[in-house]
């Protein structure tokens, strides 16, 4: 439980930072730049997710000190939720998160990046329960994730890629 | 062994993804269906969207 509030509180501040950063950036700049920069992002990130380019996204090259797991049940699995939850403190496997975090500074309304963030720890939450309640264990779960990954993250990145067109339509409308 | 199994399927990766996908795809072709609508509706997909995300990035610990 611990550790799936941290990854919201992490979300949020992460979520949160960048949503109040937009608010700035869209009022200063105009809608246009904006939307043709966040679809060249999207273009872009599309087609890494179904690998049909490849180069490398801004990420955190390491992985969380288990020293912050020894801080306790409490203090050691919120912190760890936490700084997953901001998806910066860690690898990043896929780009979509990214993707989000561009939507969020250029083009979503407040409201939206802030459930835009929830929805990240949500999702963050869902599979790390997963993995620890399946019955051949979580190594068992990552390797089928591992297996299928391609196949998901390609159409995760559809339906990203279709929310994106959404709310740049919306912005232009 | 059958147990296990009948277990195990809510939560394998494609079942959870499948489900993810799903949910993510009905809530944006709701919202384009009606861009000028309901801001709750766009807000909803935009939280699907975060999820996809969150869940794509799984593969990190």
């Amino acid at each position: 439980m611990w550790f799936g509030i941290g990854l919201l509180v992490g979300a949020l501040l992460a979520g949160g930072t960048a949503a109040t950063v937009g608010v700035l950036i869209q009022a200063l700049l105009p809608v246009w730049p904006r939307v043709v920069l966040a679809t060249g992002v999207a273009v872009a990130v599309a087609a890494r997710e179904l690998r049909l380019v490849s180069f490398p996204i801004p990420e955190n090259r390491r992985l969380v000190p288990e020293t912050v797991l020894r801080r306790g049940p409490i203090a050691g699995a919120f912190q760890f939720g936490t700084e997953m939850g901001t998806g910066m403190r860690t690898y990043s496997p896929s780009a979509l998160p990214h993707l989000m975090l561009v939507m969020i500074v250029l083009v979503l309304p407040f409201g939206w990046g802030m459930a835009a963030a929830i929805g990240f720890a949500v999702g963050r939450w869902v599979t790390a329960l997963a993995a620890s309640r399946f019955p051949a264990g979580p190594t068992a779960w990552a390797a089928r994730w591992a297996r299928y990954s391609r196949l998901v993250v390609g159409m995760l990145a559809v339906v990203v890629a279709g929310f994106v067109a959404t709310a740049l339509l919306e912005a232009v409308s | 062994m059958s147990t296990s199994r009948s277990l195990s399927w809510p939560l394998h990766p494609l079942s959870m993804a499948f489900l993810v996908i799903s949910a993510g795809m009905a809530a944006v072709a709701v919202a384009a269906c009606d861009p000028t609508g309901s801001p709750a509706r766009l807000a909803l997909a935009s939280g699907l969207a975060g999820a996809a995300a969150g869940f794509a990035n799984s593969g990190s610990t």
